[in-house]
């Protein structure tokens, strides 16, 4: 009976030895918007509708809105400015024509935002140049010139099939976005759209309806996927393509391929693609086995043992998935300065 | 329970079997099938010596000294189970008046076939214990009679003269999903009439072996005729009562009595758009065929990525691609919500409403009859429900004006659609409304018109006139619209159109408890919530409650990963959603999901891991840390 006993705590530890980290951070983690990847800025939110960021142990604050109000928050490495999306009543009107109130502010400072647009999902590019949002009433995508402080390009989404699709957008150069649609058979595509030609460029239109393609850039290469959406039986696919040097886009290559179908999340970083690879598929309850994989020089690496993970993305230049309602932390190459205060010296 | 002298005898009698078993394994050796036919030659002999013997001694039910104390001989039961399916033994076990059931109606065999004789234990009057033999007319008028009078009374109603007026009293139920299913045969097995409903079907299966006997009887032999002549005269007249369908279900149900996973199985193995083709009245294929009642529709089904992107010209906007056939018609095998109307999420424009409306149809059926305008089956029952349930009025969308007498402002209620039944609630009427307070118009007379900006042609004399309500395109959902109004021509600009936001589907805050929907249901209309924690409890409520259902709100990047990129930490969208159906193997459990992004015809089969996870991060953004989800039944 003891060895049994001993036996069970064994096999305790040995499972929590595989188990990944949990994101523990000073904040409540719930109302973390941005830690800047040295960990010294952050941008949080208060229940109490506060938007506020703290430096050097200062706080500041940015906006009040509504009780309730849910912020999104987008800063990058060498951007002055912020974006600030404000999703007020985000508990009582649940809505995907919903308009949230989009706006932009400059990096640590509490000088008011200004007010920009109606839409989600706010975005930099280009260094902080270009802002895209998307309006979802309008299935539009705006384009806002941050330099010129204005909307300067707005494209219509052909999407008739899927009311709640949002388009993933990429600014590569100040003449071509990149951004997704789908066809009213339900073919979805990755376009490029020339502003100075005015014209549209199939980049990679998915095999077959029903399938869902997700994309990051590293370079000049564009990683897609190209996975089943739920409980349509297919395998997956990641191609790499040459986004500048390659007309017509037609020279692509395989990086990865897969008999189960994958979930349609995908991040670059550092010469490395980090996604979620379904090891196996149960039908009947249309449950896949799934982890986190990376693939570097060509090599794919599982890096996680929990098995039902379903969506992988980058905070603080971290690698970070959730479980359980847990934040989980797959990779972490950070080396946090630490921000203990000095002890006073002791003269004896 | 059983009564626990019946529970010994039935384990005398297995212990019979089972050490007779024993012993002929034991001077056979040849297999088991040679051992059981040599045990039932046994039991043939044991039968017949035994009958031998008791009919050469002198019984007289006077000398019983309490018909009560009157009770089966334990040899005789193990003869009888020896020689009846061992389905029949799940029946068996209820109380000591089914034993005489499965007697006279025939199920129980003896060695020699039907009963004849019935041999028994009684007391006499010196209060020695005896066994006995009586025909089977005899103890059924001197002892059944006396101890199970319900029985023979019982065994009346499906004799040659009833049967007819008996089967068209009795209605078979047919499972809608699963849970249902497995609820309908643990009650069939309770149900004094089983044993005389599967007695039908023993008849019809013997009505060609009952044939063959009756040609190799010489028509002289009057005495053994007769009975054979009167089962197949039965067993012709249940053919002519009973329909394809309902024979079906009662070989189904008495085959399986003892099984209840393989009758439902059995039962589903037919699939879903099959069964809801033969209905002939179902809604649900009308969302996927224009002609729902052609075989071309059914044919259809057969290819799994049909169902992904139907084309109807119905109305369906919703989370797309759909499941695959398979996917949806496994969930519909399982879900029990109420789904005999079509509903179109996106088109409502708020997912409080959409799954709102899908529980208050559930609990109280479509109080109207369905509307061709999908959206109004969703707002409809909400606001019927949120403004005359209650004194909070958290309906949504309002048309005001500005009363200069009252010097207030006053708002109206308003349903963004007309639906088919007049409604005090629909655009036109509380425009009308207005329009007379201000201008004098009778919207009673000449009720505004709806009409969509790219119809509208001015030139036409039809808009001359009277009251226009021009929606703009592309802009007007169920709870949100951009419109003008026309009078005579001129555009009326003395109201404004509000979204107010009172939502509160889980309350935000102590204060606000009461205006929930939650509260308001459960006291206006007297249903029970209770939280569930844990997939134990799921399925608990599931088998206990015919009728419940769950409902929560989790985040959709969790529980849709597939549609809903979560791309920065703490990305949430809250989702209504409701779960009607468990499905469990190997120890692991999905549900039948019906999110407010779902079409309400296409549900979606989704593991628990991923809910649990949902509830879990919305869990963590509320206010009140509340944990969202309920089952309501």
């Amino acid at each position: 009976m003891q060895s049994i006993k001993y036996l069970i705590f064994c096999l305790l530890i040995c499972q929590s030895a595989f188990a990944l980290p949990e994101l523990k951070t000073k904040q409540a983690l719930e109302n973390l918007l941005y830690i800047s990847d040295d960990g010294k800025v952050t941008y949080y939110q208060k229940n109490s509708g506060e938007l506020q960021y703290s430096f050097n142990y200062k706080i500041s604050t940015i906006m009040k809105g509504q009780k309730n109000t849910r912020y999104k928050v987008i800063a990058a490495k060498n951007v002055n400015h912020i974006a600030i999306e404000r999703n007020s009543l985000y508990h009582n009107n649940k809505s995907h024509i919903k308009q949230n109130d989009i706006f932009i502010g400059k990096y640590l400072s509490t000088d008011d935002p200004k007010l920009i647009g109606k839409g989600t999902n706010p975005q930099f590019h280009l260094k902080g140049k270009m802002l895209s949002f998307y309006n979802k009433r309008e299935k539009e995508i705006k384009i806002y010139s941050v330099t010129k402080e204005k909307v300067t390009q707005t494209i219509k989404l052909i999407n008739k099939l899927q009311p709640y699709f949002i388009p993933q957008v990429s600014i590569l150069t100040p003449d071509s976005i990149l951004y997704n649609d789908v066809n009213d058979k339900g073919y979805e595509a990755l376009l490029m759209y020339s502003i100075i030609d005015k014209k549209f460029t199939t980049i990679y239109k998915a095999q077959r309806p029903a399938m869902t393609l997700s994309y990051c850039v590293a370079g000049e290469t564009g990683f897609i996927l190209e996975t089943p959406f739920d409980s349509v039986l297919s395998g997956s696919q990641i191609l790499g393509i040459n986004l500048y040097n390659n007309p017509d886009f037609k020279n692509t290559f395989q990086v990865y391929s897969s008999e189960f179908g994958d979930f349609p999340s995908i991040v670059c970083k550092n010469d490395s693609l980090y996604f979620i690879k379904t090891t196996n598929y149960i039908s009947q309850l249309n449950l896949k086995h799934s982890e986190v994989a990376k693939i570097n020089a060509k090599k794919l690496t599982i890096l996680t043992k929990e098995k039902y993970l379903t969506q992988v993305y980058e905070f603080a230049g971290m690698i970070l998935t959730n479980l359980n309602g847990k934040v989980l932390i797959v990779e972490n190459n950070n080396k946090l300065k630490s921000d203990e205060i000095a002890k006073p010296e002791v003269r004896e | 329970m059983l009564h626990q002298f019946y529970q010994n005898l039935l384990n005398k009698a297995f212990a019979g079997v089972l050490c007779t078993l024993a012993i002929s394994f034991n001077v056979y050796s040849q297999g088991i099938f040679n051992n059981f036919k040599t045990l039932s030659d046994i039991s043939k002999e044991s039968y017949k010596t035994q009958i031998k013997i008791l009919q050469n001694q002198e019984f007289n039910f006077q000398d019983v000294k309490d018909i009560q104390s009157v009770s089966l001989n334990i040899d005789f039961i193990n003869n009888l189970l020896i020689n009846t399916p061992a389905r029949y033994f799940e029946i068996s076990k209820r109380d000591k008046c089914t034993y005489y059931d499965l007697i006279l109606s025939n199920i129980f065999q003896s060695p020699e076939g039907k009963i004849e004789f019935i041999i028994f234990d009684y007391f006499n009057k010196k209060n020695e214990q005896q066994t006995a033999l009586a025909k089977k007319s005899v103890f059924i008028e001197k002892v059944i009679n006396i101890q199970c009078p319900g029985s023979i009374k019982l065994s009346k109603y499906f004799d040659n003269n009833n049967i007819r007026k008996t089967l068209q009293n009795i209605k078979l139920k047919q499972p809608k999903n699963y849970s249902e299913c497995q609820s309908i045969i643990n009650s069939f097995k309770d149900d004094v009439k089983a044993p005389y409903i599967c007695s039908l079907l023993e008849t019809l299966n013997k009505k060609s072996v009952n044939k063959k006997r009756l040609q190799s009887l010489p028509k002289s032999n009057f005495r053994k005729r007769k009975p054979i002549e009167q089962e197949i005269n039965l067993a012709l007249s249940l053919e002519k009562i009973l329909k394809p369908e309902a024979l079906k279900y009662i070989d189904q149900i008495c085959l399986n009595i003892d099984n209840t996973e393989k009758f439902c199985n059995a039962y589903f193995s037919d699939d879903y758009w099959r069964r809801e083709f033969i209905s002939k009245k179902s809604e649900v294929l009308k969302s996927f065929c224009d002609k729902s009642d052609s075989k071309s529709c059914l044919k259809k089904f057969t290819n799994k990525n049909f169902c992904h992107f139907p084309q109807t010209k119905k109305t369906t906007d919703s989370l797309k691609p759909w499941p695959n056939c398979e996917h949806i018609s496994l969930a519909q095998s399982y879900s029990r919500l109420f789904q005999q109307y079509n509903d179109c999420p996106a088109a409502v424009g708020n997912n409080d409403v959409v799954t709102w409306g899908r529980v208050l149809n559930h609990f109280k059926g479509l109080e109207f009859k369905s509307n061709k305008n999908c959206k109004v089956n969703s707002t409809l029952p909400t606001i019927k429900f949120t403004e005359e349930a209650s004194d909070y009025n958290s309906w949504g969308a309002h048309v005001c004006y500005d009363d200069k007498i009252k010097r207030e402002e006053v708002c109206y209620p308003t349903l963004l659609d007309n639906s088919d039944e007049l409604s005090d609630y629909s655009l036109s009427t509380t425009v009308g409304k207005i329009l007379k307070r201000l201008k004098g118009y009778n919207y009673i007379n000449k009720a505004c018109r709806i009409v969509s900006a790219e119809r509208y042609k001015p030139t036409l004399l039809e808009y001359k006139n009277g009251c226009i309500i021009l929606k703009e395109k592309n802009r007007c959902w169920g709870t949100d619209c951009s419109f003008k109004v026309l009078l005579d021509e001129q555009e009326f600009k003395l109201f404004s159109f509000k979204t107010k936001t009172d939502f509160e589907i889980l309350p935000t805050s102590y204060l606000n408890e009461n205006k929930s929907f939650k509260s308001i249901l459960e006291k206006v209309e007297k249903r029970t919530f209770k939280r569930i924690l844990n997939i134990s409890a799921i399925r608990n409520i599931m088998e206990t409650h015919s009728n419940a259902i769950l409902y929560g709100v989790g985040c959709a990047e969790d529980i849709l990963p597939n549609f809903f990129l979560r791309t920065e930490i703490n990305r949430c969208t809250p989702t209504p959603f409701i779960l009607d159906g468990l499905i469990s193997v190997d120890g692991q459990n999905s549900l039948v999901t019906r999110t407010s992004f779902d079409h309400i015809h296409a549900p979606r089969i989704i593991p628990w891991m991923y809910i649990f996870s949902g509830i879990k991060s919305y869990q963590k953004l509320h206010p009140l840390n509340t944990w969202g989800l309920y089952a309501i039944y």
